[in-house]
């Protein structure tokens, strides 16, 4: 278990060395692209100091070695600082926080409607299927496979279409921040989160139904039966908890997945949150911002797999034994 | 009910593999799926109703003609106009182009240095082996589409771009199925014996272990193009991608997002071809695995 999260570790330096290194083949001078050609060159050697390219605020100061701007930049985020964004001209930590909370409340709720769904659809569609309606669990297996091909911004256009255009049960642009109240905001974030989930869904109605079918015919299960026990007791209780562990695997998946689905989907539905920040920085060359944004995101994803493998554990005590 | 065998018919087709191939649902469905758009591309080359980039500010916005009006209307655009006049249709068999464009040499040079860094991991074992297995594993905890922005963002937007983006992420991909497979197959008693009798390991690598995985690869490039279709069509809809005046599905999506909820077929096409192409190459991917045998899953 020490060995894993000494791994994770790993993991995170090369991730930083990576995203840090990708930055340092960047072409075009970001401090060049905010103000352009024809800048005041007093201002901008002080703003060149201030992001750290150069050792001091004197025009034609020399560069500071890439090296030493990575170090430097590693002990900020152990601080806890990503730099100051270019573009903003503010921290990034301070630009993070005002869009955090709807990009996680955006993961958030799509993810509860994924496991919600995904699962109950799942546990269902591999009883029906079990029980000879071999139609059925075609037709499933044609619509799971189509909601997984779907990309997240071609739903959400077709649900934009069909619930505020054709039903007119929500407006089009209805984001409203958190301050505005908590319903007021998830029901501004339930299109964009049941556009995420339509890939998300079929996934695990897919994963649950396959790991479930497996189970299902397992010797325990016709034993269970034997005995006695009820059907609903034997699919949840003995059979849903054996074939957990695909399940949470496809769950942990899940989460990368989120988090692309809300970059992109932030942008169709005009949510600021993370997305729009991280594109606005590419589109302006702000690389201490996208650098840290990155950071940020993977060091979650680093994270979530680490509690992945550790839930293992607690879920399956085989694997306790083995490691 | 049991069928009377007698009775059964022999196939008409008498090649076994061509049968096994024609019987698997799932490859057919989705190489169906696929033929559709490659033959839509093809024909892009040589035909298409209009100029793809023609403006047209008489027929601006000119929504789909019915059916019924093909034969008789003067200026029948099947799939409609866009907001300058130009076809759908035609910026749509054109955007295939990019699609198969970009999808295929993605793949085609992920399949090289993934299988090559695998091969070269296994071969060498130690800490080669641990170094490019840390670095694929580094690479997974970055979402993909994110690297495709960051990668714009370094090195400015564009087709180019996206296909080195696109590659970087699929290397990985192909890297660790073709290594998982690779130790498997080492362990076997044919590859050992050729230890025994002292062979070249490269050549017994390349030679030996290599056709072995070779279904595995075959099925990993398919699962990979419907990725690099998405990511693609994901980055051109951000405007990240494929750049003006190039068309690619995705930024025929883009360019509609401010229109398309008064003009829905201007996001519907492109978006049914992206979902067909995804589809297809997902579909096709699950039948050549179980024709193939070949088991790959994608978190592996």
């Amino acid at each position: 278990m020490v060995k894993r999260i000494l791994y994770s570790i790993l993991t995170f330096f090369l991730v930083t060395v990576l995203i840090f290194g990708l930055f340092l083949l960047m072409p075009q001078d970001p401090i060049k692209m905010k103000l352009g050609d024809e800048a005041d060159p007093v201002f901008e050697a002080a703003l060149r100091y201030k992001h750290g390219f150069t050792v001091s605020p004197e025009i034609g100061a020399a560069e500071v070695p890439p090296l030493t701007r990575y170090l430097k930049w590693l002990g900020g985020l152990f601080r806890l600082d990503l730099g100051t964004s270019i573009r903003y001209d503010k921290s990034v930590n301070e630009l993070l926080s005002t869009r955090l909370p709807n990009t996680v409340g955006l993961a958030i709720f799509s993810f509860t409607i994924d496991v919600i769904l995904g699962i109950t659809l799942g546990v269902l569609v591999a009883k029906v299927t079990n029980s000879g309606h071999y139609t059925f669990g075609a037709a499933i297996n044609i619509l799971t496979q189509i909601g997984i091909a779907i990309p997240v911004f071609f739903a959400s256009i077709l649900w934009i279409l069909l619930i505020c255009i054709k039903l007119k049960w929500l407006p089009v642009t209805g984001f409203k921040p958190i301050e505005t109240g908590l319903g007021p905001f998830l029901k501004g974030l339930i299109l964009p989160a049941i556009s995420i989930s339509v890939g998300g869904i079929s996934l695990i109605v897919r994963y649950v139904r396959n790991a479930m079918t497996e189970e299902l015919a397992s010797d325990y299960v016709r034993c269970a039966r034997s005995k006695g026990v009820s059907e609903t007791r034997i699919l949840f209780r003995h059979v849903l908890r054996n074939s957990l562990i695909p399940i949470v695997t496809i769950l942990g998946m899940r989460l990368a997945s989120i988090i692309t689905g809300s970059i992109v989907i932030e942008q169709v539905y005009s949510v600021p949150g993370i997305g729009t920040l991280m594109i606005s920085g590419i589109n302006s060359g702000d690389c201490i911002l996208v650098q840290g944004i990155c950071v940020y995101i993977s060091t979650v994803v680093i994270i979530t797999y680490l509690v992945l493998d550790l839930l293992y554990m607690v879920i399956d005590p085989r694997i306790r034994v083995k490691t | 009910m049991a069928k009377d065998i007698t009775k059964a018919k022999p196939s008409r087709i008498k090649n076994r593999t061509l049968r096994k191939i024609l019987r698997n649902r799932n490859f057919m469905v989705g190489f169906c799926l696929l033929m559709i758009l490659i033959i839509m591309t093809l024909v892009s080359f040589f035909w298409t109703p209009y100029d793809p980039n023609e403006l047209d500010l008489m027929s601006r916005k000119l929504r789909p003609t019915p059916i019924a009006q093909w034969s008789t209307a003067e200026n029948v655009h099947i799939a409609g106009t866009d907001d300058v006049g130009r076809d759908i249709l035609s910026r749509i068999m054109v955007s295939g182009q990019k699609a198969f464009q970009i999808g295929l040499s993605c793949v085609g040079m992920a399949m090289v240095f993934g299988v090559t860094l695998a091969l070269f991991a296994a071969y060498f074992g130690g800490w080669v082996d641990n170094l490019i297995m840390r670095l694929t594993d580094a690479f997974k905890s970055i979402p993909s589409l994110m690297f495709a922005m960051m990668m714009a963002g370094v090195f400015g937007k564009g087709t180019r771009t996206t296909i080195i983006a696109i590659t970087m992420i699929l290397i990985p991909q192909f890297t660790r199925m073709t290594r998982a497979n690779v130790l498997k197959i080492r362990e076997r008693e044919y590859i050992q014996w050729t230890t025994l009798i002292g062979m070249n390991k490269l050549r017994v690598m390349f030679l030996h272990i290599l056709p072995n995985v070779l279904s595995v690869i075959i099925v990993t490039a398919s699962l990979a193009f419907s990725e690099a279709v998405l990511t693609e069509a994901s980055l051109s809809y951000l405007g990240l991608g494929v750049q003006p005046p190039d068309a690619s599905w995705g930024s025929l999506l883009n360019a509609a997002q401010a229109l398309f909820t008064i003009y829905p077929y201007m996001a519907i096409w492109p978006g049914m071809m992206v979902t067909i192409a995804v589809l297809g190459f997902n579909v096709m991917g699950d039948g050549l695995s179980e024709l193939l045998n070949a088991k790959v899953s994608k978190e592996a």
